[in-house]
């Protein structure tokens, strides 16, 4: 009986091609398109999900500064985690993990490469996080100094054997012994390790890591609760250890804040924090357009298959005339729309397949497709063939098989008004999510193109950015010979070495009062160490005062220009002339601000603009700025290149611009963008085989109707009309609720940018027009085909 | 066989009642040949479908085989439907998706006989109708009298011992009318008994009996 189930299936599939094929890749589009968002989705929530303890994990982070001014660091300081091993029993276990951001590796052919994930740990490291030595004791891998863990990755990237265990690692000329081998770990972590060296090994090299308590940044405290503590027991231990080491001051401005391990991953405002962050806004955005896509894809099959059904009313009569029962006929309808529906499926996947590697490539996200993934895609894949089966061959199923033979056999035309109500609710649910989606992808654009094309406050255009080491004070020493050798090209025009750079995140933050002012009332404020080229380097605007100039021998170390932002926090009526106070032994007579530049972002449209003071300070230069002219660009880096080598020939050239820099800060916006984009067009498309199909389907069941009405005189396009007509009242209807809904989703993603567009009331016209036009072209090119025809085909009998 | 004792059937609107047929009395036996005959609307097809158990009668008894049809389920019926009854209609009613074999092999299939055996059960219909060289194509791809055949070797491939025949010839022209009648005349001699409606009063006399409704009653019978 099966058998013949199926033999008909296939058979009024292949008879059908038309609307099979418009099924088929309808629901297989929709299936790719939900597995490839999918994916990324479930990626994204599976962070940190195989570490065995990670629901009794937290991290300490710090939060600094007064109400109002608050700053959040990932890394607390270096004593911390030995503190409350040996004083807050709670904790099972406390460790510090700090990461090395100039790590390099001698390889066998005895040349230096770059590590990005190297860190120093404690030893109770692996009694933590499940990461498994496949070699070595995890207990006492990591206890004694100059001892290292590394990957199996590593292993055979620096060894040849697959075993390098008691062999040396040279780590920034410094010998290290391999004490153990661990198995990859994931990456889906924020701790994605391929070193650990053990944490003595800092003291052993002369670091002073037991340093007091007013130091913090660089150390990432992780406790390991005990079983059923909640870690909120801690906090006013945690307080007490705090007041006792810091003193009262620090310790008033001071609180950690409890992360659990899970949460690491979502938290954006950390500073010092490490591995990639999570945005749950564009999880939610993703998800709920992977659950769209897959709905309108449903909704269109299962809108397609009604209306095949319908049509095979006669079919269905003739059959229980030969004496088919009821459950047979619904046993057949199952089968076929399954046949259809795990074709879908298939082609789906080998689609999912063909375009996932491309599309994540493309979106930087690089993770390999593992064995919990595949299960839990499976399932969803499982899912839909289960879910849509029924529904699209059940329900049709029961409601056709229910009508007796005699009442479809007595009229030919039978069907054509029933059930058109839910019929039309799919159809203007499709509508309304496509409005949706296209109301989105207009607003993203808009955005995107806003924060590109604002004025920034500076100039990003033609300026060059070399990477300079100046934390070392050897090549910090070099800055001013590197400047000037530099301005003696014409084509370079303005020169200037700063700490903190638009598009670059370093950052960093002092406390500054006025003259007068008690210490305890100071305000955070960002410093932004730069040479005196720095305002016409970046193209700012001085608003008020002057500029850093070379005949004023006090603005080193003593002048400061402020942003406007700062004036207003600090509070200054005539900020030019102004002393104020901040730390570090150089100004400690006071620094005068000479002038005001307009406000300029240095962070992401999604940021504040933060109170900032430039100040002169050569130690503090890690990228050297070039405004350099427009012509003759290839002569003047290679005039760069060549300056560089004689003067810093030990290190490599590492240059980029800053516009790419900045831009880069929009680049997960970019990408979403253009996502979004393409799930929309998909979407579009989809619904657009579903209006194309449900159209044909209303045609086919009024060619009669369109041969009177042609014999009667009627015209083509007056036929086309009459049809248009009811989806345009569809789309109409549709979005009165996808524009409110729109409206309120595109409202909640602006707000996560500080600087954003209006919502404009034509955006919602023209997501609706557009869909209006689809619709009709779809529409009318179905239509034209029958009006055209000759009315006797239509009228002929049977 | 059949046994209808008072049969009315009628359809309720808001303000009247329409009656199709009133107060049917009837008995066909075994083996018989019956044509009913009448204008347009005198109940004819509906008197059809209800002894082919597609209708039930408003009010009165129906006997099919001594038992009393207005009382069994539906499931019953369908078992009648599997093994007693065969449908000719009208406008053929083939099945457009499937191929003659296919056609002819579905009331089999319904039935539950097994695959080897349907083979042979559909090959000797095809056989007997000459129709061997078509089993692979399409009903549109078949002359009306074709789909006829078609539909009669549908009708009675699953052995039924009545054939219901609604207008058989309706739609064919004259040579293929007679053709179709010549079968027909052909089984009730093999023993199906048939009931069969038809305006043609030519074809009208195959049958040994007819019956002539005006208005929903039976106005003559011999």
């Amino acid at each position: 009986m099966f058998r013949n189930y199926l033999k008909t299936a296939v058979n009024i599939l292949v008879k059908n091609k038309f609307f099979s094929t418009i099924n088929i890749l309808g629901l297989a589009m929709g299936i790719t398109v939900c597995l490839l968002i999918l994916v990324y989705v479930v990626n994204e929530l599976s962070y940190e999900r195989f570490q065995k303890n990670r629901k009794n994990i937290y991290r300490l982070a710090l939060e600094w500064g007064t109400e109002g001014n608050k700053m959040k660091f990932a890394g607390s300081m270096p004593a911390l985690a030995p503190a409350i091993n040996s004083q807050i029993p709670e904790v099972e276990s406390a460790i510090r993990i700090r990461k090395s951001y100039d790590a390099k590796i001698k390889n066998k052919d005895n040349q230096e490469i770059k590590e990005e994930n190297l860190f120093f740990a404690d030893p109770s490291v692996f009694q933590i996080f499940s990461f498994s030595l496949k070699e070595g004791n995890p207990d006492n891998a990591l206890v004694d100094p100059f001892s290292v863990v590394i990957s199996k990755k590593i292993a055979t990237k620096y060894f040849d054997s697959a075993d390098p265990l008691g062999q040396v690692l040279t780590y920034n000329d410094t010998p290290l012994k391999i004490t153990g081998i661990m198995d990859d770990i994931p990456e889906n972590t924020h701790l994605n390790c391929d070193f650990f060296v053990s944490y003595s090994t800092l003291k052993a090299m002369g670091e002073t890591v037991d340093k007091p308590w007013n130091q913090w940044g660089d150390d990432l405290t992780y406790i390991l609760m005990k079983e059923k503590i909640p870690a909120s027991v801690i906090i006013p231990k945690l307080n007490d250890l705090l007041l006792k080491n810091s003193g009262e001051w620090l310790a008033s401005r001071m609180k950690f804040e409890i992360q659990p391990l899970t949460q690491i991953h979502w938290e954006t405002e950390t500073r010092g924090d490490i591995g990639p962050k999570g945005n749950r806004t564009y999880v939610f955005i993703f998800f709920s357009a992977a659950i769209f896509v897959l709905l309108i894809a449903c909704f269109n099959f299962l809108n397609l298959s009604i209306s095949q059904y319908l049509g095979r009313m006669k079919e269905v009569a003739i059959r229980k005339t030969t004496g088919a029962q009821r459950n047979q006929l619904i046993m057949q309808f199952l089968t076929e729309t399954m046949v259809v529906i795990i074709i879908s499926a298939l082609v789906g996947v080998l689609l999912f397949e063909q375009f996932y590697s491309n599309l994540y490539s493309y979106l930087g996200a690089s993770f390999v497709l593992a064995g919990n993934h595949i299960i839990i895609l499976s399932a969803i894949v499982l899912m839909i063939i289960i879910v849509v089966g029924i529904a699209a061959g059940g329900y049709p199923a029961l409601y056709i098989s229910r009508f007796r033979p005699i009442e479809i056999l007595r009229k030919e035309t039978f069907g054509l008004k029933t059930k058109l109500t839910l019929r039309k609710l799919l159809i203007m649910f499709q509508f309304s999510i496509s409005i949706i989606l296209l109301v989105g992808t207009i607003i993203i654009f808009r955005q995107l193109n806003y924060m590109k094309n604002s004025d920034l406050g500076f100039i990003k255009e033609n300026v060059v950015l070399l990477t300079f080491p100046g934390s070392n004070e050897k090549i910090s020493g070099k800055y001013e010979v590197l400047r000037d050798e530099l301005l003696k090209n014409s084509n370079i025009r303005y020169v200037s070495g700063a700490y903190t750079i638009p598009g670059i995140s370093s950052q960093m933050n002092i406390s500054v009062r006025t003259d007068g002012t008690p210490s305890d009332q100071s305000v955070n404020v960002q410093a932004l160490p730069a040479d005196s080229g720095f305002v016409k380097t970046m193209g700012l605007e001085i608003v008020d005062g002057r500029d850093f100039s070379g005949d004023f021998s006090t603005d080193r170390y003593g002048s400061v220009i402020l942003n406007q932002t700062a004036v207003g926090t600090l509070g200054l009526e005539k900020p030019v002339g102004t002393r104020l106070f901040i730390p570090g032994e150089e100004y400690k007579n006071g620094v005068n601000v000479i002038g005001v530049v307009r406000d300029f972002h240095v962070q992401s449209f999604h940021e504040k603009i933060n109170p900032m003071l430039i100040l002169i300070n050569p130690k503090m230069y890690i990228n050297v700025a070039l405004r350099i002219n427009a012509i003759k660009h290839d002569e003047t880096l290679e005039y760069v290149r060549n300056v560089w080598k004689t003067i810093l020939p030990e290190i490599s050239l590492n240059y980029r611009y800053l516009d790419d820099a900045y831009d880069k800060l929009y680049n997960t916006e970019e990408k979403s963008g253009q996502l979004l984009s393409l799930f929309t067009l998909l979407a579009l498309f989809i619904s657009c085989l579903g209006l194309f199909g449900f159209a044909s389907f209303v045609v086919s069941k009024r060619i009669k109707e369109v041969g009177i009405r042609k014999a009667m005189g009627a015209k083509a396009s007056g036929i086309s009309l009459l049809l248009s007509r009811q989806f345009t009242i569809w789309i109409l209807a549709s979005s009165l609720i996808a524009c409110p809904v729109a409206y309120l989703l595109v409202a909640k993603w602006l707000r996560s940018f500080a600087f954003h567009i209006k919502i404009d009331w034509w955006v919602f016209v023209v997501a609706v027009s557009f869909e209006l036009i689809i619709a009709w072209l779809t529409v009318t090119l179905q239509t034209w085909r029958t009006a055209t025809r000759n009315p006797v085909e239509a009228l002929r009998y049977e | 066989m059949i046994r209808l004792n008072n049969v009315y059937k009628y359809y309720d609107s808001k303000f009247q009642r329409t009656f199709v047929l009133k107060n049917i009395d009837l008995e066909i036996s075994e083996g018989e040949f019956v044509t009913i005959m009448g204008p347009s609307g005198a109940g004819k097809s509906t008197l059809l479908n209800i002894i082919g158990m597609l209708d039930e009668p408003s009010e009165g008894e129906y006997f099919f085989l001594d038992q009393a049809v207005q009382s069994i389920n539906e499931k019953k019926k369908v078992e009648f439907h599997r093994n007693y009854i065969g449908f000719i209609f009208q406008a053929f009613h083939l099945i457009d998706e499937l191929t003659v074999y296919e056609n002819i092999e579905t009331p089999l299939v319904y039935k539950g006989v097994k695959h080897s055996l349907r083979k042979g059960m559909v090959a000797e219909m095809l056989d007997r109708f000459n129709i061997v060289a078509k089993k692979d194509l399409f009903p549109v791809q078949l002359s009306g009298g074709q789909q006829q055949l078609v539909g009669i070797a549908r009708a009675i491939a699953g052995k039924p011992k009545l054939l219901l025949a609604d207008e058989p010839t309706g739609n064919l022209h004259t040579d293929q009318g007679r053709q179709i009648m010549d079968l027909l005349k052909t089984l009730n001699s093999e023993g199906i008994t048939i009931i069969q409606v038809t305006h043609n009063e030519e074809f009208a006399k195959y049958g040994k009996r007819i019956i002539r409704l005006q208005d929903g009653l039976i106005s003559s019978d011999n």
